[in-house]
């Protein structure tokens, strides 16, 4: 009889006297069976040997009469069934015992009566074994209990099982007492939990909403495919006749603003099914499991509306609130294939291996922990409350596209009793409509197709877009601009959403009563404008000579973006201070472009660097740290020109190289190194030449700029016509350029300046410095006190 | 393994138990009595002696008797085979108070003479009683009570009657244990009727 094999095809060479490792028999090449271990042998018996001594000394304790021998014997009688386990025990290890030693016997009953046993249960089919075997379990069950309470009630099993309900009606009264003190305790909680799972969702029938697709303004494109997603399910057919799917899940990302949400309320509006609207704060919640139970509840409901009424719209706004699981804390938005793809549309044409090493490298870039310091991120400790982390994200993935369970009780339970197998679950109808303006900030399996089919940008409004939708809400109020206005004004606006444009409208109106009018002018329009684009006056007056430095620095960026930024206007020029700014020239592009060019790149670092150009000029080399921030803009772009867009001396780009998390890799001024590298010398060499050609365009216009800048002192804030007015000596909107262009004012405006800089070299010395007025144009009021300075004989 | 099993087989084969063993594990009332008598019917013998005695309320009883066919009839009235009756009854306060050594002897017939001269005036038949022994009881777990061995001649045959009657130490509850049968049978069986008595114990159940 073969014991075991030796391993190895062939087994050891002859000439081998090492130790020889044998291969373990499979249980099917032993012609005995596998010898068992002593404990295995003996355990139930020993088992069984003390639940009898403990049955004995249960008689030595219950009668002080009764000796041992006594209550063994007694035991003997009564305990007849811990004998027949034990009999029935030793004869089990017998047969294995002669299976051990004698392969006959042994396979007899493995293949004989075992095999034959198995061969024949395995012609009923795996369920009705399964129903077979269950029903034989519960009969044991049954019987044991019968013969345990026939013990206990001292009478036979089968009276026993009659009478053990009546003892549990006789013991009803403490059994609820018991209950009711145990369901105090967990409703307390229940009643908790259950308040805390209601709110934060709102149902809304058809006709409860009187918004429309006809006044979502200027995103035309997406509105289609939204209205497409409502016609799928409305008519589900059209597409699942085809073996199509309705798409279940549409994505709105954008700027915030852009009338997601309006487009959101006009859906709700127009489809005949029940609109589901979740409150972004719906799951904040202040104790663990809340979110995971608000989720659940949130998807009964809508299963319910779906089947009862053959469809449901359920829209989450702010989505991004439900979290990311591999986000970082505090909604730092993370990295991801959705960042990748929306950074650059030239993904979509590398080929699928470029695309997987991208997506894969993008996917393994996880957040660097911050480095350990004095100031430790706080963590909050106590109930652990939180957004949508905490297994709510993980429900609602489950909920969206996980195992929908068989409905119904007479369905899950009663058909299952009997036999039959419950009737699949109906198709829920529910589009899911999620909005945000993180989208990088959700989870990437939320978005995966099954769950997230449809992602759609709400972006800007283009031009015609804008032009709708200021058509719109002018239309609401009585306004006399005229259509080419309206294009202008559209022109003028290139970011305006539509939030910002109601908001335009409404303040133009604003302007406009105060004015004692109800109907808006164009004059009012960009009064509104200049307030919104500038804000309020601080109501800070500078030292002359301080404001006359910061409308030169204004009015060197000014003229110079008039003359080389030919892809960009200028919206405002003002120095009116405001925030963290001493004054500011505001470009709006022109017309709507999506490509940059290097000519324009470099046209913008010289209108960034025409100040500190223009300073040096203006004031003898001498210049002022309010430069830094167009340093840093010049600088940024020279940077990325030559190190990522190939607009420099060479042709590699730095983009390829890890740059720190969430960083521009040459803008955040981590490297302090860079401009000891190759990169850094030839982004100076850049600077250095682009600041050379606005130093020839400055000194070109010189006038010009003095000229500006005189209209900046008069007026603290002008628009870009009135810019191009002072430039071409035209009239624009606040400003008459025509005296600018006079010789005799040209020559004040330089004797000015000279008085300027006798007064910033003697700095510290009072010296009052008067603003010419140009011919034919009011000045502003004079404060008594300016006045007082101005006019040495005037009254005190 | 072969050992246990050796030592089972010796324990059941031997013997049966040397004797019955009869208890009220909620009284803590035991006794044995010899493998030979046989219980007499539990439902009988509770309507043979009702629910209430003049001493107190039944809690439990049982009896054993020494034939084939035990009967309860045997049980009060003479009879030529041993029979053992014991009982617990539970005392109410005037029953507490009634309480004495004396009225312990007249449980269940009249011993004292006091007893036996009411007896007589009323004309019960109840003739040729003799005391053969008068003990007063005090166990170790703080029962007291008596023991009395006594005949009677009752109408054909001599019965001797061996009563013992405890109460607990806070007299709640009464026990007695009765062992009679004639003269002959008594003298005949008295080791056997001794062994049964000495074995009647109040307490040190678990």
């Amino acid at each position: 009889m073969p014991r075991s094999r030796k391993s190895g095809a062939g087994g050891p060479d002859p000439g081998y006297s090492g130790p020889v490792h044998y291969e373990r028999p499979r249980d099917a090449d032993r012609p005995t069976r596998k010898p068992m271990v002593l404990w295995d042998r003996v355990k139930f018996l020993l088992l069984l040997v003390l639940l009898w001594l403990v049955l004995v000394w249960s008689d030595m304790a219950n009668d002080p009469l009764i000796g041992f021998l006594d209550a063994a014997r007694q035991q003997l009688r009564l305990a007849a069934w811990v004998e027949v386990l034990i009999g029935l025990e030793v004869l089990r290890q017998l047969h294995f015992l002669i299976s051990e030693h004698w392969a006959g016997y042994h396979r007899f009953w493995t293949r004989g009566i075992f095999g034959r046993t198995e061969r024949a249960s395995h012609r009923m089919s795996d369920w009705t074994r399964f129903r077979i075997s269950r029903a034989v379990k519960w009969l044991i069950v049954i019987a044991l209990l019968a013969l345990v309470l026939g013990k206990a009630y001292h009478t036979s099993p089968l009276l026993g099982l009659f009478r053990a309900p009546m003892t549990i009606i006789h013991a009803l009264p403490i059994i609820i007492y018991v209950m009711a003190i145990v369901s105090l305790g967990i409703l307390q909680f229940v009643a908790i939990f259950w308040f805390m799972s209601k709110g934060g969702v709102d149902v809304y029938f058809p006709d409860d909403v009187s918004t429309r697709f006809s006044d979502v303004w200027g995103q035309d494109h997406v509105l289609e495919r939204v209205k497409e997603n409502m016609l799928f399910l409305e008519d589900p057919e059209s597409i699942e006749k085809h073996g199509g799917h309705v798409p279940g899940g549409i994505l709105l990302w954008g700027p915030p603003g852009t009338g997601k949400t309006l487009m959101a309320e006009a859906v709700a509006g127009e489809t005949g099914k029940p609109y589901v609207f979740v409150d972004p704060g719906a799951f904040i919640n202040m104790f663990f499991g809340v979110g995971i139970l608000k989720v659940k509840s949130l998807f009964r409901r809508l299963r319910r509306l779906a089947v009862r009424y053959g469809g449901v719209i359920v829209f989450f706004d702010e989505a991004d609130s439900l979290g990311n699981r591999g986000g970082a804390v505090g909604g730092q938005p993370s990295f991801s294939p959705t960042s990748l793809i929306e950074a650059c549309r030239g993904f979509c044409y590398l080929s699928s291996d470029t695309q997987s090493a991208l997506v894969a490298r993008a996917l393994s870039a996880a957040p660097q922990p911050r480095p350990p310091g004095k100031f430790r991120q706080m963590i909050p400790a106590g109930m652990g409350m939180g957004g949508g982390g905490m297994g709510t994200l993980q429900a609602l993935l489950t909920e969206m596209s996980g195992l929908k369970k068989p409905r119904g009780f007479f369905n899950r339970v009663v058909r299952r009793t009997f036999g039959m197998r419950p009737k699949p679950p109906p198709k829920y109808r529910i589009l899911i409509m999620m909005a945000t303006n993180m989208p990088s900030a959700l989870d990437p399996a939320l978005l995966r197709p099954g769950r997230i089919d449809r992602v759609y940008q709400v972006a800007y409004p283009s031009k015609e877009g804008r032009r709708r939708t200021y058509e719109g809400y002018l239309n609401q109020v009585k306004h006399d601009l005229t259509p080419e206005q309206i294009e202008e004004l559209a022109t003028i606006t290139p970011y305006a959403t539509g939030a910002t444009i109601k908001d335009l409208v409404n303040e133009s109106l604003i302007v406009a009563l105060r004015d004692g009018r109800d109907t808006i002018t164009w004059a009012d329009v960009l009064r509104a404008k200049l307030l919104k684009s500038v804000g309020p006056s601080e109501g800070v007056e500078y030292v002359e000579r301080e404001r006359h430095a910061v409308a030169v620095h204004e009015a060197c960026h000014a003229v110079t973006s008039y003359r080389v930024q030919k892809h960009r206007g200028i919206d405002t020029a003002t120095i009116q201070k405001g925030g963290d700014t001493l004054g500011f020239v505001q470009p709006i592009p022109i017309e709507e472009q999506f490509t940059h060019w290097r000519s324009e790149f470099e046209a913008d670092m010289m209108v960034s660097l025409a100040s500190i150009v223009g300073e040096r000029m203006f004031f003898e080399e001498d210049s002022s740290s309010g430069v830094s921030s167009d340093l840093r803009h010049a600088t940024t772009l020279a940077l990325a020109m030559e190190g990522l867009w190939g607009m420099g001396g060479q042709y590699g780009t730095y983009a390829v190289t890890p740059a720190p998390h969430d960083a521009h890799p040459v803008a955040d001024g981590q490297d302090r190194a860079v401009f000891e590298t190759a990169l850094g010398k030839r982004a100076e060499a850049h600077l250095a030449g682009v600041a050379e050609r606005a130093g020839t365009l400055l000194k070109e216009n010189r006038g010009h700029v003095l000229a500006l800048a005189h209209a900046l002192e008069m007026h603290k804030t002008i628009s870009g016509q009135d810019v191009e007015a002072v430039l071409e000596g035209t009239q624009g909107p606040i400003v008459d350029g025509r005296p600018y262009h006079t010789e005799e004012f040209a020559a004040t405006l330089e004797s000015y300046h000279q008085q300027v800089m006798v007064a910033h070299r003697a700095r510290g010395v009072a010296m009052p410095l008067p603003v010419p007025v140009p011919a034919g144009q009011a000045a502003e009021p004079v404060p008594a006190w300016k006045r007082q300075a101005i006019e040495p004989g005037a009254e005190r | 393994m072969i050992v246990g099993l050796a030592v089972v087989g010796c324990i059941g084969g031997c013997a049966a138990p040397q004797y019955t063993y009869v208890a009220d594990n909620a009284d803590n009332a035991y006794f044995k009595v010899p493998p030979a008598w046989h219980e007499v019917n539990e439902n009988s013998l509770h309507s043979a002696e009702g629910q209430q005695s003049q001493e107190g309320t039944y809690l439990w009883s049982a009896a054993y008797d020494d034939t084939v066919k035990p009967s309860v009839s045997q049980v009060f009235s003479a009879t030529p085979a041993p029979v053992a009756y014991a009982s617990v009854l539970s005392l109410n306060s005037s029953e507490r108070n009634d309480i004495s050594f004396n009225s312990m002897r007249d449980l269940l017939l009249p011993v004292t003479a006091q007893a036996r001269k009411t007896a007589a005036a009323s004309h019960e038949e109840l003739n040729g009683f003799a005391s053969l022994s008068d003990q007063v009881i005090t166990d170790s777990n703080n029962n007291r009570g008596i023991r009395e061995i006594f005949d009677y001649d009752l109408g054909t045959t001599l019965e001797t009657f061996d009563l013992t009657v405890l109460v607990n130490s806070a007299t709640t509850k009464l026990y007695f244990l009765l062992v009679h049968c004639t003269a002959t049978c008594f003298a005949t069986n008295y080791n056997q009727i001794a062994a049964v008595v000495g074995s009647f114990t109040v307490g040190g159940g678990s």
